[in-house]
């Protein structure tokens, strides 16, 4: 998934999760049960739907669960992943082009006057090309699982010999046998079930770095068959502790559009947090002055205090010990929502900056929202960067 | 805090309806143009309304050296029934889209907070969905459809990630903090 810390301008202000990672103040979720702020690491995600990214039509969870996970209509260019589009001839033979890279289903002679059976010579020709892998495969697998249960009864027969000789001679008890199951088995098939029939792209951007590709369509020659498009899914968000619904969709009817009937984000429990003015105190420019300006965008009346971090925290990265952190606590009423003016609370954090190589500091926060008929709280830290000296 | 961007009120024309375009871009067919409001057009930025509706929504940020033009078809007409004309399609831009230097765009739609980066060329009849980020760098091809909620980049533009579900609320915060902070000099 991407994230915004890749892309934000200092300075920034982040919310450190429990699970040491960082995210800006609006990709944060709130747990109320839990009464935490958590990342999007901390959630767990339930598919809704399956969803084509070109036509857009909705495949619901349950027909998707025949392990058709990939667009009837829609293809994909095997040389440069573009979606491909319809093509009519002159001879009014219809067939798929690519936009990008030129390449035709022509080149392959997959073209047909009625447009619904080039699907048919498509999928045809998929199950001819892989027909034989796949019986060779099939029958490995018999004889793999053939020979396991074999194994598994001569194991058991080992077994009884073995309690009868127990009996016999008052041996202390037998250990365990291990059985060898057949889970691997199974998963190594199907994994190759679909990598024989479809193809599933899968990308995972967790400490990865995505090369963006440059194509040069002359030099690789048009002889492979298109590939059915694989197809996006829509999910829900929930807790992973408490596993309750942070996040969930709801489809409108006869439409292709999502919208959310349960959201539950950082930003609308807590305050918001925004940096002012940075200035030096001193001529010899040994302390700084940072105003951090804090905003109310819930719906209701907001109390929160600050707390100072451990010694340990701050020694192991590197914070800077903010002077004056504000001991009481501070209310925020949503008296002028109407007026759409913008009321906020600030405080000036004095840092010293003698040996430091960094300005980065943090503090922790928790908050109580005054909600009609509980009062909720939230505890959650604050770590904010303006820059490098 | 952003950074608070001054400009020289004598290289920028301001409407009433607070959009503020620059002196030096070039823009055709001002009938077929409409635009809500608080919009910013920055130097030699192309907006050609001579070829077809241009519908721009609020808060739009368009960096230098852009051009903005509408997306064709072939296709017959009742001039000419027997040949294929090129047909000129209308430009809708929603609100809240910021569209990074150098990018040329002959898309036919572009969804609500979107961001498009610098050199991409979005090329004729293109869909962007709502919440999408498009990368630097980018080509899209002709009739792609980016759906909503995704990150396109590359050349040509696939399918890289998904954006989180605060992405519109990010973008609107970040392009009225930008229409905030440009400020004529005093």
């Amino acid at each position: 998934m991407f994230q915004f810390k890749k892309i934000a301008k200092l300075p920034l202000i982040l919310i450190l999760c429990e699970c040491g990672r960082e995210f800006l103040q609006e990709e944060m979720y709130c747990c109320l049960s839990c009464q935490n702020s958590i990342c999007r690491y901390c959630t767990s995600n339930e598919i809704f739907c399956y969803y084509c990214r070109s036509c857009g039509d909705v495949q619901i969870t349950s027909e998707a669960s025949n392990l058709t996970i990939s667009c009837s209509s829609c293809f994909e260019c095997p040389i440069c992943k573009n979606v491909l589009r319809r093509q009519v001839d002159t001879e009014k033979n219809y067939g798929f082009i690519c936009s990008y890279c030129f390449y035709t289903t022509r080149t392959i002679g997959v073209t047909d006057p009625n447009f619904q059976q080039v699907y048919a010579k498509i999928n045809n020709a998929y199950k001819n090309e892989y027909e034989a892998e796949y019986k060779d495969f099939q029958e490995q697998y018999n004889r793999i699982k053939s020979i396991e249960n074999n194994n598994l009864i001569i194991k058991k027969q080992q077994k009884n010999k073995h309690v009868l000789k127990s009996l016999t001679q008052s041996c202390p008890k037998s250990d365990a046998l291990t059985h060898y199951s057949n889970s691997e088995i199974e998963k190594i098939a199907k994994e190759k079930n679909l990598k024989v029939i479809f193809q599933r792209y899968n990308l995972d951007l967790n400490n990865k770095q995505v090369q963006l590709q440059d194509f040069n369509p002359i030099q690789q020659p048009p002889t492979q068959l298109p590939i059915p498009l694989g197809l996006l899914s829509r999910k829900n968000r929930k807790c992973r502790k408490c596993q309750k619904l942070i996040f969930t969709l709801q489809s409108e009817k006869n439409s292709k559009k999502f919208a959310y009937s349960v959201q539950n984000l950082h930003y609308d429990y807590a305050p918001y947090f925004q940096v002012g003015k940075v200035s030096y105190v001193n001529k010899e420019r040994t302390e700084l002055s940072v105003i951090i300006q804090m905003f109310n965008k819930t719906k209701n009346a907001i109390e929160y205090s600050f707390t100072q971090l451990d010694s340990q925290t701050l020694e192991q990265y590197k914070l800077l010990t903010v002077k004056n952190l504000p001991s009481p606590t501070f209310t925020f009423n949503n008296d002028n929502i109407e007026n759409d003016v913008q009321q906020y609370q600030k405080f000036e954090a004095i840092l010293i900056i003698k040996d430091a190589t960094k300005i980065q500091f943090a503090f922790c926060v928790s908050a109580k929202i005054k909600m009609p008929m509980d009062q909720q709280q939230l505890n959650y830290n604050v770590n904010v960067y303006i820059g490098t000296l | 805090m952003d950074a608070i961007i001054q400009y020289d009120k004598s290289e920028f024309h301001e409407t009433s309806s607070g959009i503020k375009i620059s002196k030096k871009s070039i823009i055709k067919g001002t009938e077929q143009i409409n635009v809500s409001g608080r919009c910013i057009f920055f130097h030699d930025v192309i907006l050609r309304g001579d070829l077809a509706k241009v519908s721009i929504g609020k808060y739009l940020v368009v960096h230098e050296k852009v051009t903005l033009k509408p997306s064709y078809t072939y296709g017959y007409t009742k001039e000419s029934p027997t040949k294929k004309v090129i047909k000129f399609l209308p430009l809708m831009i929603s609100d809240y889209v910021e569209i990074d230097s150098s990018s040329i765009i002959q898309a036919s739609k572009i969804g609500t907070c979107t961001s498009i980066g610098k050199n991409c060329y979005i090329s004729h009849r293109c869909i962007i969905g709502e919440n999408s980020i498009i990368l630097d760098d980018s080509i899209l091809p002709p009739d792609t459809v980016v759906p909503a909620n995704s990150v396109y980049g590359g050349r040509p533009a696939i399918y890289i990630a998904e954006t989180p579900e605060s992405t519109a609320i990010i973008q609107k915060q970040k392009l009225i903090n930008f229409y905030k902070n440009f400020v004529p000099k005093s």
